[in-house]
C-alpha cells in the first residue's frame, strides 16, 4: 500500500487554511469607516459650576462657548447653581463646544433625583454600598422602609450633588431572595375560606398574612402578589381589587388642548371593537404620567391613537399610555353594499373588500347617488384599526344604478 | 505494520481537522452568488379574529419551532408553531403591554412586558422553561411610570433589559440586569427620552438607542433625534446624537449589532424617509437613505444575522416593506413588498430563522374586532456549507 502521508498532509494544510479565513478579522471597510469620527452632538448635564466668556463648568464637564451657542431658559436663568442640559460637539481643543444650553432648573431648585435597585452589598453607618454605587445616608431626611440586611434588594432614591448620591429614601424591595414576590392578575373565579382562585391559579389567602385592598368577590379583577411556598403553593401577601378597570380603546384624535398645569385635554372619536358600531365622541385625560408614545408619529389632530386608560365616566378617561399613528390617504375602489347604522351619526359600508365609515350625512348622499350599491370610488383615510373613514366619494359612471 | 498504522493516524487526524473546518467554515462573506435569498412565503396567520392586538414579538428555538408573543386587549397571548406545522392555539400568558422577548441557548423563553400593578405601571418578567410559564416578578421598582421595554441576550447569556421611566419626574431610560436571583436596574446615566432599542455585541457591548427631543431657540421644545449610547466594562458612554436632524423629526430607532462589534441602526425622517447608520465608540457614519417612501412609513426594525447581512422592515400602513443588505452598505437596494394591502398592518417585528433566514411578523387589523397576527419568512441560503478537498491518489 502507499503510504498516504503527503495527502492527509494536505488535506490537513486545507483544513487549517480555513481555520484561519474562519478567524479573519472584520472586513476592511469596517475599521476604515470608523476611524473618522464626525463632530456628532453628545448630550451631557449637571449643575452650572463656573462661567467665564468662553468656558463654562457643567457638572463633570467643562464646555466651550461661543457666539453660536443657542440658550434656552424658557425654565430659568443660567446662573450659577442652574442645572443645565448641554448638547456639545468635539473641538479641535479637545473640549466640548456647546451648541445649545438649555436651563432645566434654576439655582436653587433641588437636583434630578435618582432611584435605582440593586443588591446591598455593605452598609457601613452613613454610607452604603447599593450594587457598584457608594450611597450616603443623612439620617434627618433618610426614610428606610423595612431595614434592609446586606444581600437584599433595595430600591435608593437619592439626589445627584455632583458624584455623591445623597440618600432620600431607602426601601427594601426583596429581603430574601428566595422569596421574591411574584405579581399575576385576572378574574376571582372561587373564594373558599382561606384560599381563593384567581386567573386559574389558587392561592392562599389567610386573614393574617394577606393585606386586601378594596371589595373582593367572585368575578371581580384582582391583583395578586405572592409568595412561592416550599411546597409550591401560592401564598397571597397582597390582593388588591380595583374598582374600576382599564380599558384599550382605538381612537381618531380631533382635538388636543393644552391646560395651564401642563396637562392636556384630547378630544377623541372612539372606534368600538364591534364592526359596524358607530364611533362616539369621548374625553381623555392625559398627564405627565401619561405614556404617549411617539415612536410612529407625532402627538396632533387627525392621528389614530391607541389608547389605554381608566374610565372616568362612560365618555371620559384618564390616559395611561397612548401609541400613536399617522393615518394614510387611501382610495379604494368597488361595488358599494351599505350597512345598518346604529345612531344615525353615520354610516358603514363594504366597498371593495375594505369597511368604510361615512362620518354625518355622507350616507344620505351616497343612497342619494348610488341606491346604496353599485361601483363607487372612496378617497379618505386608512385608520390604525382597519377602518377607512371616507371623505369623498364618487360613483363610477355607468356602474351607478 | 506500524507504518500502516501511522498512516491511519494521519489519516483520522486529517479527517477530524477537516470535519472542524467544515464545522466552522461558513459561506465567504461577500459572495453575492451564494447568498441570494429565496422568495418571501405567503404570509400565514399566527392568530386571528382578535378584538385586538399589537406588538407582537416573534423568536426561534434551536428546534426550528417559532414562537410569538403579543398583547391584546391589556393581556399577553402565546403561541408557538414546531417546523411545518400549523401555529397553536394562543394561550393567554399574563396581564400586561408591550411584550419583547428573546430566547437562550437552552431554549427557555425570557419576556418583559409593562403592566399596571397596584397602581403603578411596573416592568415584569416572565419566562418559559419546557412547557411552563412562570409567573412575573418586577424588573423596574420604580416609584414611577414604566413601559416600553426591550431585552437582550448578552454574549455571555446575560439578559439586559431597559425601558423608559418618568420616575424623576420626565421620561428617561432605564437599564436593568438579571442576575439570576434579581432584576437590578438604573438609570442610564443622562439618558432622557422613550422608545429604548437594545443589541448585545459579541464583545460584550450592550448598545442602547432612544429617541429624546432637542430644543433649540427657535423651538424651544425641540424635534426629536436618535441618541446612542453603549455599556462597555460597568460605564455607559455619553449619549451621542446620531441623527442630528435639525427641524426634522426623527422617530422610531432600531439597533442591531453585528460579529464584529459594530451597531446598526434605523429610524425614520420626517415619516417617509428610512435611515440608516452605524459605528461604535464615538465613530460614526452619517445617516444614510434606505429608502424614501411614498406614503408614511413607521417604526423600522433591524436585524442583523450571523453572515453580517442585514434585514430592515418597516410597515407603511397598508403593505409592508423589507430590504436586506451586507452590513455598511454603499447603498441600498430597492425593497420588497412582503405583504399584502388588506386593512391596517403594523407593528413589524423579525426574528432569525435557525438554519439562516429571516422572519418578519406584523398586525393586520381588517375591521374592529378583525385583528390578526401574520408572519414571512425567508430563506437566505447562508447555510454552513463544507468545502472538502479532493483526496487522489
Amino acid at each position: 500500500m502507499k503510504p498516504l502521508r503527503p495527502i492527509a498532509g494536505c488535506a490537513v494544510l486545507m483544513a487549517l487554511a480555513l481555520l484561519v479565513a474562519a478567524a479573519q478579522k472584520p472586513p476592511a471597510p469596517v475599521a476604515a469607516a470608523l476611524q473618522a469620527p464626525d463632530p456628532t452632538q453628545i448630550h451631557i448635564e449637571g449643575e452650572l459650576k463656573s462661567k467665564s466668556p468662553d468656558l463654562w463648568v457643567v457638572g463633570e464637564f467643562s464646555v466651550l462657548v461661543d457666539g453660536q451657542t443657542q440658550y434656552v431658559e424658557k425654565r430659568g436663568l443660567a446662573d450659577l447653581g442652574a442645572w443645565l442640559i448641554v448638547w456639545a460637539v468635539s473641538d479641535p481643543s479637545g473640549t466640548p463646544r456647546a451648541e445649545i444650553i438649555v436651563v432645566d432648573r434654576p439655582a436653587g431648585a433641588s437636583t434630578p433625583i435618582i432611584q435605582f435597585s440593586a443588591v446591598l452589598n455593605k452598609a457601613n453607618g452613613e454610607w452604603w454600598v447599593v450594587g457598584d454605587q457608594m450611597v450616603h445616608l443623612s439620617p434627618p431626611v433618610l426614610s428606610v422602609v423595612v431595614t434592609p440586611t446586606v444581600g437584599s434588594l433595595v430600591t435608593v432614591t437619592a439626589e445627584q450633588q455632583d458624584s455623591l448620591l445623597e440618600a432620600i429614601r431607602i426601601e427594601t424591595a426583596v429581603q430574601d431572595p428566595s422569596q421574591i414576590p411574584l405579581d399575576f392578575e385576572g378574574t376571582i373565579e372561587a373564594m373558599e375560606l382561606d384560599r381563593w382562585q384567581v386567573d386559574g391559579r389558587w392561592v392562599k389567602v389567610p386573614p393574617s398574612d394577606t393585606l386586601i385592598i378594596g371589595t373582593p368577590a367572585v368575578g371581580k379583577h384582582a391583583e395578586v402578589r405572592a409568595l412561592l411556598q416550599g411546597d409550591g403553593s401560592l401564598l397571597a401577601i397582597l390582593i388588591r381589587v380595583p374598582e374600576k378597570i382599564e380599558v384599550t380603546m382605538g381612537t381618531l384624535v380631533t382635538d388636543i388642548a393644552q391646560q395651564a398645569s401642563g396637562a392636556e385635554v384630547w378630544d377623541v372619536s372612539v372606534f368600538p371593537d364591534e364592526l359596524y358600531t358607530d364611533p362616539y365622541s369621548a374625553t381623555v385625560h392625559v398627564d405627565g404620567d401619561t405614556l404617549v408614545d411617539e415612536s410612529r408619529a407625532i402627538a396632533r389632530p387627525g392621528q389614530w391613537a391607541d389608547v389605554r386608560a381608566q374610565p372616568l365616566n362612560p365618555d371620559e378617561f384618564q390616559a395611561e399610555v397612548i401609541r400613536l399613528e399617522q393615518t394614510v390617504a387611501i382610495t379604494v375602489e368597488g361595488n358599494l353594499q351599505q350597512a345598518a347604522t346604529a345612531s344615525g351619526s353615520g354610516g358603514w359600508a363594504q366597498v371593495g373588500g375594505r369597511t368604510i365609515w361615512f362620518p354625518g350625512q355622507m350616507p344620505r348622499s351616497v343612497s342619494a347617488a348610488t341606491g346604496g350599491q353599485g361601483r363607487t370610488l372612496i378617497e379618505g383615510i386608512l385608520l390604525g384599526n382597519g377602518i377607512v373613514m371616507a371623505q369623498r366619494f364618487i360613483p363610477i359612471e355607468g356602474q351607478a344604478p | 505494520m506500524l507504518q500502516h498504522r501511522a498512516n491511519g493516524r494521519w489519516n483520522r487526524l486529517a479527517a477530524v481537522l477537516a470535519l472542524i473546518a467544515v464545522a466552522v467554515v461558513s459561506r465567504p462573506a461577500g459572495s453575492a452568488a451564494d447568498t441570494q435569498p429565496s422568495p418571501w412565503s405567503t404570509a400565514a396567520p399566527i392568530a386571528t379574529g382578535l378584538a385586538q392586538a399589537g406588538l407582537p414579538t416573534m423568536a426561534y428555538t434551536r428546534d426550528g419551532m417559532a414562537h410569538a408573543v403579543w398583547e391584546s386587549s391589556g393581556a399577553l397571548y402565546y403561541a408557538f408553531q414546531p417546523p411545518n406545522r400549523p401555529w397553536s392555539t394562543r394561550v393567554r400568558v399574563a396581564a400586561g403591554l408591550s411584550p419583547s422577548m428573546v430566547i437562550d441557548a437552552n431554549s427557555e423563553l425570557h419576556v418583559l412586558f409593562a403592566n399596571q400593578f397596584n397602581g403603578n405601571y411596573e416592568i415584569y418578567y416572565i419566562h418559559r422553561r419546557g412547557s411552563t410559564w412562570f409567573l412575573p416578578i418586577n424588573v423596574s421598582h420604580t416609584s414611577g411610570r414604566s413601559g416600553n421595554p426591550v431585552l437582550t441576550l448578552a454574549g455571555d447569556g446575560t439578559l439586559n433589559a431597559a425601558w423608559m421611566d418618568n420616575t424623576p419626574g420626565y421620561w428617561t431610560i432605564y437599564h436593568g440586569a438579571w442576575s439570576g436571583v434579581f432584576w437590578s436596574s438604573q438609570p442610564v446615566p443622562y439618558a432622557r427620552g422613550q422608545v429604548p432599542s437594545m443589541a448585545a455585541a459579541p464583545t460584550g457591548t450592550i448598545f442602547l438607542a432612544w429617541q429624546d427631543k432637542v430644543p433649540t431657540t427657535a423651538n424651544p421644545s425641540g424635534e426629536y433625534d436618535v441618541l446612542v449610547s453603549e455599556l462597555t466594562e460597568g460605564r455607559w458612554s455619553l449619549p451621542l446624537n446620531v441623527s442630528d436632524s435639525p427641524g426634522v423629526e426623527s422617530l422610531g430607532v432600531s439597533v442591531a449589532a453585528t460579529g464584529d462589534g459594530v451597531v446598526h441602526t434605523t429610524w425614520v425622517d420626517q415619516s417617509q424617509l428610512i435611515q440608516y447608520c452605524y459605528g461604535r465608540d464615538i465613530y460614526w457614519s452619517h445617516p444614510q437613505l434606505v429608502w424614501s417612501a411614498s406614503s408614511p412609513a413607521h417604526a423600522p426594525r433591524i436585524i442583523a444575522d450571523a453572515g453580517s447581512y442585514l434585514n430592515i422592515a418597516w410597515d407603511q400602513l397598508e403593505t409592508i416593506w423589507t430590504t436586506r443588505e451586507r452590513a455598511m452598505p454603499a447603498a441600498w437596494p430597492k425593497p420588497d413588498v412582503v405583504a399584502a394591502p388588506v386593512g391596517s398592518l403594523r407593528g413589524v417585528t423579525m426574528a432569525l430563522l435557525p438554519a439562516s433566514g429571516v422572519t418578519i411578523g406584523w398586525v393586520q387589523a381588517v375591521s374592529p374586532g378583525g385583528y390578526g397576527l401574520y408572519a414571512t419568512w425567508q430563506a437566505t441560503g447562508l447555510e454552513r456549507r463544507a468545502w472538502l478537498p479532493l483526496l487522489t491518489r
